[in-house]
């Protein structure tokens, strides 16, 4: 009969806390325990137990450990290696608790959105729809392609996004695009049409008719704003919801 | 006194794994932009925190660049959840495990400082805390700092976590489980990750909906803190309560 442990022996200890780590996180762990594994990638393979329960006693617990000097750690028999990790820790401690605030493009006025439009799709390929998906403030969180979807699409697509898969018909093409909209975490989104040659804005705007309706019907379902669509061509552009082609 | 600590209600789950784009071209790319705003000292320090946990590994600056292209800045890597570090490292990647693990060992340094008398004194340290737990949410979180008489923390837990505007607090069950505790004073905090810390309407109401039920059992909300763009509104302050 085969045995259930290959060894008896503290074999494959350092794996089963790590698994222990990835599958449930470190916030059971104690805290002598979060030092043993923090000294493992400096001490290649002795118990590390032993010494984490010396330095707590040293330092009176995890914190002041891991604010003792380089000096203080090698003199209680911290190998090089571990010093390394553990002094970085406080610094890291120190950017989490004072992070910098990412500045993020406001575009929740009409001209702020037409010039991040002008700045950010001169080289954008003709055809295309963009995507903008907005946090709370307005702000901007993510700018997208959209690929093309569905039957309708028409001949003049050499512009258009190349897909090797078939483009997914309206409905899924709408859910896909909301799916990245709640991974963004946004508030809102704004879709915009980058008309191509031969194409007036009229007509690219008729054609995204039910795309813009499907999305207009979806989107308040989770709590997402459809700002607008708007199809753009050069300086010109022409928008959804100034139009009356659909309810707003 | 036994360990203050945070529990979450549920798995982390505030990264959305999303149907990938990957055929279309990416053309004003953020991800670009984004790893631009870290500075060098935080790249440094993050490469060297790579390099520290494998030395063996090969590629740093290419997994620095992508962890930053994705994650913004140092603070953002380090806050990452499993699942999003996964999704750049590898399923169960050391790497991973070891970001999770200094994460957590940030957070009990600066829970320990908070555990040093009484946690309102240091204002500074009390913000270095918060922003190291909710700092980088992506959702409204809901915690309750629950403190004895004498101000000392008792425990730190979270009670609700909602959506980007949001988050959902029960009056009752916070009451509840500051009577479990013992504790005498209550200490709201939520995060508005907008950036705008102000308080809405809805957050005075709620603070008072729970003040007044704490105030039947004899307890007291010291106060209501919300955090949002690296700042930090403290409702006491304010002249709310």
């Amino acid at each position: 009969m085969g045995q259930t442990f290959a060894s008896t022996g503290p074999v494959g200890h350092r794996k089963r806390m790590r698994s222990r780590v990835a599958r449930y996180g470190p916030m059971g762990l104690a805290d002598y325990e979060i030092l043993e594994m923090l000294l493992f990638p400096g001490v290649p393979r002795r118990d590390t137990k032993p010494l984490a329960k010396a330095l707590i006693n040293t330092f009176g617990s995890l914190s002041g450990v891991l604010g003792a000097s380089p000096q203080e750690l090698r003199a209680t028999g911290v190998s090089a290696a571990s010093v390394g990790l553990l002094t970085l820790i406080p610094d890291i401690a120190q950017k989490l608790g004072a992070p910098e605030e990412a500045e993020r493009a406001d575009i929740g006025e009409w001209s702020r959105l037409l010039a991040y439009c002008q700045n950010n799709f001169a080289t954008a390929p003709l055809g295309q729809m963009r995507v903008l998906f907005l946090d709370v403030r307005n702000q901007l969180l993510a700018d997208e392609a959209v690929p093309e979807y569905g039957a309708g699409v028409s001949a003049s697509t050499k512009g258009a996004t190349r897909l090797d898969a078939p483009p997914l018909a309206l409905g899924p093409a709408v859910g896909a695009l909301l799916h990245r909209a709640l991974g963004h975490n946004a508030s809102a989104l704004i879709t915009v049409r980058l008309v191509e040659n031969g194409v007036s804005c009229a007509q690219a705007l008729q054609t995204d008719t039910p795309f813009v309706q499907e999305l207009l019907k979806a989107a308040p379902l989770l709590a997402l704003e459809v700002y607008d669509h708007v199809c753009l061509k050069g300086k010109q552009w022409l928008s959804f919801r100034g139009s009356g082609l659909g309810e707003w | 006194m036994a360990d203050a600590s945070g529990y979450k209600l549920e798995p982390d789950s505030t990264v959305l794994p999303m149907p990938a784009w990957q055929k279309t071209a990416a053309f004003s790319s953020l991800s670009v932009e984004r790893s631009l705003l870290a500075t060098v000292p935080e790249r440094v320090l993050l490469a060297r925190l790579l390099l520290a946990i494998a030395p063996k590994e090969k590629a740093i600056d290419a997994l620095v660049e992508s962890l930053l292209a994705q994650f913004g800045s140092l603070a953002g890597v380090v806050s990452a959840p499993k699942h999003a570090l996964e999704a750049i490292l590898g399923e169960g990647a050391v790497l991973s495990v070891y970001l999770q693990l200094v994460n957590d060992a940030a957070r009990r340094m600066h829970l320990a400082r908070l555990q040093v008398g009484s946690t309102l004194a240091d204002r500074a340290q009390l913000m270095a805390y918060l922003h190291t737990v909710m700092g980088q949410e992506a959702i409204e979180q809901v915690r309750v700092l629950f403190l004895d008489k004498k101000h000392h923390l008792l425990a730190d837990e979270v009670t609700g976590r909602g959506t980007i505007d949001h988050a959902p607090v029960y009056p009752r069950e916070v009451v509840r489980r500051a009577l479990v505790l013992h504790a005498h004073y209550l200490v709201l905090v939520h995060n508005h990750p907008s950036g705008d810390p102000s308080p809405s309407a809805a957050d005075i109401d709620m603070t008072h909906r729970i003040a007044q039920a704490a105030k039947v059992m004899g307890l007291c909300v010291w106060d209501h803190i919300i955090i949002g763009g690296g700042r930090m509104v403290s409702l006491r302050e304010e002249g709310f309560l």
